[in-house]
């Protein structure tokens, strides 16, 4: 679908200039004048702000720090390999596993939405026309409180003297007197309530389109409710699961503050650490060889995203 | 549900237990009732056909049978066994669904090959299989290719192999044919009609084509409204319909309303608009009581027409042409006799010029055997 809309614009295209052949060059001029008036602008501004912003980092992250934080020739590659664990003194483990706990969040966040989102999505989808804008509204609600708030009200739900933990606790889910909070649960439930809607719109876009006749299909040449599942579901509602994971995984990977209010002190994630690179350590060769890392993971998940939807499961796969 | 579908049912009793036996099946949608009452069944080997217009439960009905569907009330057996029990993927029936619902994200061979590979069958097995179906319908050479690149007959094909390569007890099709055009629906009519004859499974056909029911069926049950209103073979759901909406569903047919004057044995003397007309009917009618009202129904091609000076003898009245339509092998015709119309059909056989002229006065005659009498 995504491709024959792309082999559609060159020949409509083409069209133009067949229909203003007469006089090619004015119609060429125009055309190009009113795309660079149409992109234009957005082009300059993504240059400006983001381009050349990346760049600039890009080239920091190979110089060193001097002793008071200044930027120091010649180029070099230590921040790199500090980055890798190999520092000074030896070798140490903080910021892979920094960056591995930054993926690992990432990935358990999404892992949480996806499934979470997915009987969210079908019963949405399920519903009487009239109530899916109103549950699609209320799914969306959350997102806008601001996210310090929201995540201040985790902190009291998971307080030890909060009924969430009270009833943990009563359950024996959780020791007597203690918390849910601050911890690695109470930091995923947080990640998980703040990225929902990512997953659960495109999910519910994939789901609504379903078509419900091959699941039937499926169950009539003896497929029992999760091989139906597996074989007519999922491949017509991968696109936008695909899609969510994306939106989740990728800022969840940089997200810092949930962490950081939810998981107590000890938690250093990809964010806070560049961001006290910039910040207190004044080391910016190094703050800015961690977001280039980070950026290059982010493009490697495209990468996979784009491939993944190369080779095709059937329907249209959107572009986020 | 009536007498001779019970008696029809019964001889075979003794052999096999009848494929299908459906006992009062309702379902309800809301207010609207899809399914009042169904009850019929099906022999093993059977082309059975379900015949009505669109909105008659027909294809509620096909669902029921393949699981797809709870009915409301009422029974369902498979090959003797209570159906209820058994969720839709374990039933031995398969279905050709009317979008053909192959799935698209699989190759041809793979869509084939689901079922079996669902049900765990060995991979070598499986492969002989396949291989045999698609060889039997003739799609082998499409195995490679996916469902959006083929045409509407290789989707019809690779449907049907993904049914019957699971070897069903019944095969359920679901107006198959119904997407395609004039011409490769004539082919695949007698192409199904063929495999069915060859495989000897149980086909339960749905379509609101009365043609492609008549040329294909063993039986046909005709339904309308939620009811079977009639079921027996072509031939005599054609010559002896029970209700106007059979004689009126399948083909065409003249309805003239009159009175039972008197009866005399198999004979009737019924009293119409045009006068008393004699009728023959066939054993097994209820008795009918002079002064009950009648239906009498005659096709268009039975009635014969005469110029009218030529005969004179019973059940001949006198109508006037309104209209004529040449149609090449056959000429239709419209009369008009006291208030009602007639449509009649003569093949054209002869050579000379048209018989009649517009606005003439014909005798029609309607003979005592082709004239039948509805029950309602």
């Amino acid at each position: 679908m995504t491709r024959s809309h792309r082999q559609l614009e060159p020949n409509q295209s083409a069209d133009d200039g067949v229909a203003t052949g007469a006089k090619p060059s004015p119609a060429g001029r125009s055309d190009l004048l009113r795309s660079a008036a149409t992109s234009g602008p957005a082009a300059l501004w993504l240059t400006l702000f983001l381009v050349l912003p990346l760049a600039i980092i890009g080239g920091v992250s190979f110089l060193s720090r001097g002793d008071y934080g200044e930027l120091q020739w010649p180029p070099t590659l230590a921040s790199y390999r500090r980055l890798l664990g190999f520092g000074e003194l030896g070798f140490d483990p903080l910021y892979p596993v920094v960056l591995l706990r930054s993926l690992a969040l990432g990935l358990g966040t999404a892992l949480g939405c996806a499934l979470a989102g997915l009987p969210l999505a079908f019963f949405i989808a399920r519903l009487p026309r009239r109530f899916r804008i109103l549950a699609l509204t209320l799914v969306v609600i959350p997102f806008w409180t601001n996210l310090l708030i929201r995540t201040y009200a985790w902190q009291i739900l998971l307080a030890p003297e909060g009924w969430v933990s009270r009833i943990s606790q009563t359950l024996g889910l959780v020791a007597a007197g203690e918390a849910l909070y601050p911890g690695a649960g109470a930091v995923l439930a947080g990640m998980i309530c703040d990225f929902l809607p990512f997953m659960v719109l495109p999910l519910y876009a994939s789901v609504e389109k379903i078509d419900w006749t091959l699941a039937e299909a499926a169950m009539d040449l003896g497929a029992n409710s999760s091989q139906v599942f597996r074989h007519t579901l999922l491949p017509q509602i991968t696109p936008g699961l695909l899609a969510g994971t994306l939106l989740v995984f990728l800022p969840a990977t940089g997200q810092f503050v949930i962490p950081d209010l939810l998981g107590g002190a000890r938690t250093a994630m990809l964010g806070n650490v560049i961001q006290q690179q910039f910040g207190q350590s004044r080391d910016w060769p190094f703050g800015a060889a961690m977001a280039w890392v980070a950026l290059g993971l982010v493009m490697l998940g495209l990468w996979c995203y784009s491939r993944r939807s190369r080779t095709g499961l059937g329907g249209e796969i959107p572009i986020p | 549900m009536r007498a001779t579908s019970e008696s029809e049912s019964n001889h075979d009793a003794g052999s096999q237990p009848p494929a299908i036996e459906a006992g009062n099946l309702v379902r309800r949608f809301g207010d609207l009732e899809a399914l009042a009452g169904v009850s019929f069944r099906v022999r093993a080997g059977e082309f059975f056909s379900l015949l009505g217009p669109s909105g008659c439960g027909k294809t509620t009905l096909l669902r029921i049978i393949a699981g797809l569907e709870c009915p409301d009330a009422g029974s369902l057996k498979l090959g003797g066994l209570d159906a209820a029990g058994i969720p839709a993927h374990r039933r031995p029936v398969n279905t050709v669904f009317q979008s053909y619902a192959l799935f698209p994200h699989l190759s041809v061979c793979r869509n084939v090959e689901f079922g079996l590979r669902m049900k765990g069958v060995p991979p070598p097995q499986i492969a002989t299989r396949v291989d045999r179906v698609m060889a039997l319908l003739e799609i082998t050479e499409l195995a490679a290719r996916t469902p959006a690149e083929l045409s509407g007959g290789q989707k019809q094909r690779v449907a049907l192999a993904r049914a019957l390569v699971n070897e069903p007890a019944v095969l359920l099709l679901d107006e198959p044919l119904g997407a395609l055009d004039l011409k490769l629906r004539k082919q695949l009519q007698d192409e199904l009609h063929q495999l069915q004859r060859r495989l000897g499974i149980t086909f339960i056909h749905v379509t609101h084509d009365q043609d492609e029911a008549l040329v294909m069926s063993d039986r046909i049950a005709v339904m309308n409204a939620g009811r079977i209103e009639q079921i027996g073979e072509a031939e005599e759901l054609y010559e002896r319909p029970r209700t106007r909406f059979v004689a009126q569903f399948l083909g065409s047919c003249n309805l003239i309303e009159g009175g039972v004057k008197g009866v005399n044995g198999g004979a009737l003397f019924v009293q119409t608009e045009f006068g008393e007309l004699n009728v023959s009917t066939t054993g097994g009618r209820p008795a009918f009581n002079p002064g009950a009202n009648v239906t009498l129904a005659i096709r268009p091609e039975k009635v014969r027409l005469a110029d009218s000076g030529e005969s004179n003898d019973g059940n001949c009245v006198r109508a006037r042409l309104e209209a004529m339509v040449y149609c090449g092998a056959e000429t239709q015709y419209r009369l008009r006799c006291a208030g009602t119309l007639l449509n009649a059909v003569a093949l054209n056989s002869g050579t000379g010029p048209a018989r009649f002229r517009i606005g003439q006065t014909v005798a029609c005659h309607l003979s005592e055997s082709a004239l039948m009498v509805l029950d309602d």
